[in-house]
């Protein structure tokens, strides 16, 4: 479960916007991967997102970087084979490429494929980085590893778990969409891993993570739920993992507090990241069962579009985060919207003023 | 007092902390042999930790990866010099890989 490697080529992180901009049309696809890397790593990233945004506004569609116009993901499965190391193992699956006999190679495939589709239809997005970037899972990692990781350079890990914690990691469609949407929330806000910051960015997974499940199985806000892990968890965690309507009754080891007052500051887990998470995964809940319907269609929009947001910043903690969501509420609904009231009503359960 | 260790592994995908918690002088004679080697080797004071010393005492881990784990080692000798490491994965020390694998198969959920 302990490693020494590191894999991606280092990029050097002073290169200005245009450079990168150049090898991400005509590099490699290493450096091409290695660029868009050390854009979403750095300091001014913002800066440079927008200078990637308008080239590729105006770059016509055959040079638009490795996705295309979009709408169909580029997935390659790995077998680790049990091993610790981080570089990809065997090559299990391809896209387009037929169900292999290993379940585990199928179900991350799969579940790629229905966060892809998410992203794409219910958002517009078009991957990871919005620019088609392709979607690698490493299956079988370790032995008896009870965890699956984003491993920030591009690359999700799945145990076969220990039969105790986890059962084997990819038979959750809400564990999958939560791993990829870490990398999402790393080239958009690129929230920092540690205290608020870092729990927003817990729990934008899953949210995100909830909503594809909830998306493929065609569920309103009130028939999901809203659970994270059920199909996962073993004894010790039953029956779930964690809970977004209500934090803190998952399983008898869940300590998610359902608002402010109840923060648990902690030196652990970078500050206690799958803790706090409970907090605004709750509004997600409040803000999207007030609205009623698919939770995606509205709430689900509204936070996307808050990840998105100028003003949402790698340090952002939960009020300035609340914060955009009412205002982008309030610019695609309307001031005086019921979005917006329910959004309001969503951080005002969770004791987060606005 | 003989040497008290305790090693926290917290977050992983699960935010679940596992904790192991033993004297040594409880543990089977190999597995107390096992961390006694494993310790003397450690490195308290990395290189990384020493850079960081005087900026902020707290470890953050580099943006872009999640849900991986944090191990926190707490390490009471009974003479009242306690000795702690905090360090996020990837870990690449051997010595840490060793020590941390003596140590997991006694940790429970906290
Ligand atoms: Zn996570």
């Amino acid at each position: 479960m302990l490693h020494s490697h590191n894999h991606r080529v280092p990029l050097a992180c002073i290169a200005p916007p245009d450079i990168l901009r150049d090898i991400i049309i005509g590099g490699t696809e290493e450096e091409r991967r290695a660029a868009a890397d050390t854009m979403a790593v750095d300091q001014s990233f913002r800066t440079l997102r927008a200078a990637f945004s308008a080239m590729t506004a105006s770059t016509p569609v055959l040079m638009r970087p490795m996705g295309g116009m979009g709408g169909k993901p580029n997935r390659t499965i790995y077998d680790q084979q049990h091993s610790n190391a981080y570089a990809p193992g065997v090559v299990a699956r391809t896209e387009g490429s037929k169900k292999v006999k290993d379940v585990a190679v199928n179900e991350a495939y799969d579940g790629f494929g229905a966060t892809y589709k998410f992203f794409w239809e219910v958002l517009g997005r078009n991957s990871i980085d919005n620019a088609g970037m392709p979607i690698l899972g490493l299956v079988h990692y370790s032995t008896n590893y009870a965890n699956a990781f984003w491993d920030g350079q591009g690359n999700m890990f799945f145990g076969d778990g220990d039969g105790q914690l986890f059962i084997r990691l990819t038979a959750s469609l809400d564990v999958i969409g939560h791993e990829l949407t870490h990398g999402v929330t790393q080239y958009e806000a690129n929230l920092v891993y540690q205290g608020q910051s870092g729990a927003l960015n817990e729990s934008m997974s899953d949210v995100f993570g909830s909503l594809v499940k909830q998306y493929a199985k065609k569920q309103t806000a009130d028939q999901a739920d809203w659970l994270i892990g059920n199909d996962v968890v073993g004894p010790t965690l039953k029956p779930a993992l964690r809970s977004m309507k209500a934090p803190g009754t998952a399983n008898p080891y869940d300590k998610q507090p359902d608002n402010m007052e109840d923060y648990v500051n902690t030196a652990a887990d970078n500050g206690g990241v799958h803790v706090n998470s409970g907090i605004p995964n709750h509004a997600f809940y409040v803000t999207a069962t007030t609205i009623g319907g698919k939770a995606w269609e509205k709430a689900g929009r509204i936070w996307y579009d808050a990840l998105r947001d100028n003003r949402v910043r790698p340090t952002t903690g939960f009020k300035s985060f609340a914060r955009a969501t009412v205002r982008q509420a309030q610019e695609r609904f309307g001031d005086t919207a019921a979005e917006v009231d329910a959004v309001r009503a969503g951080w005002d359960k969770v004791k987060v003023k606005l | 007092m003989g040497t008290n260790v305790r090693l926290t592994r917290s977050g992983g995908f699960a935010g679940l902390s596992m904790v192991a918690d033993v004297d040594l002088d409880s543990l089977p004679k190999p597995t107390a042999e096992e961390v006694r080697a494993a310790l003397a080797e450690v490195d308290f004071d990395p290189p990384a930790r020493r850079a960081r010393r005087g900026r902020s005492t707290r470890s953050a881990p580099a943006p872009g990866p999640a849900d991986m784990y944090q191990y926190d080692l707490v390490v009471k000798d009974g003479a009242g010099k306690d000795r702690t490491l905090t360090v996020h994965e990837p870990i690449s020390d051997p010595r840490l890989q060793t020590l941390f694998g003596a140590l997991l198969p006694l940790a429970q959920p906290e």
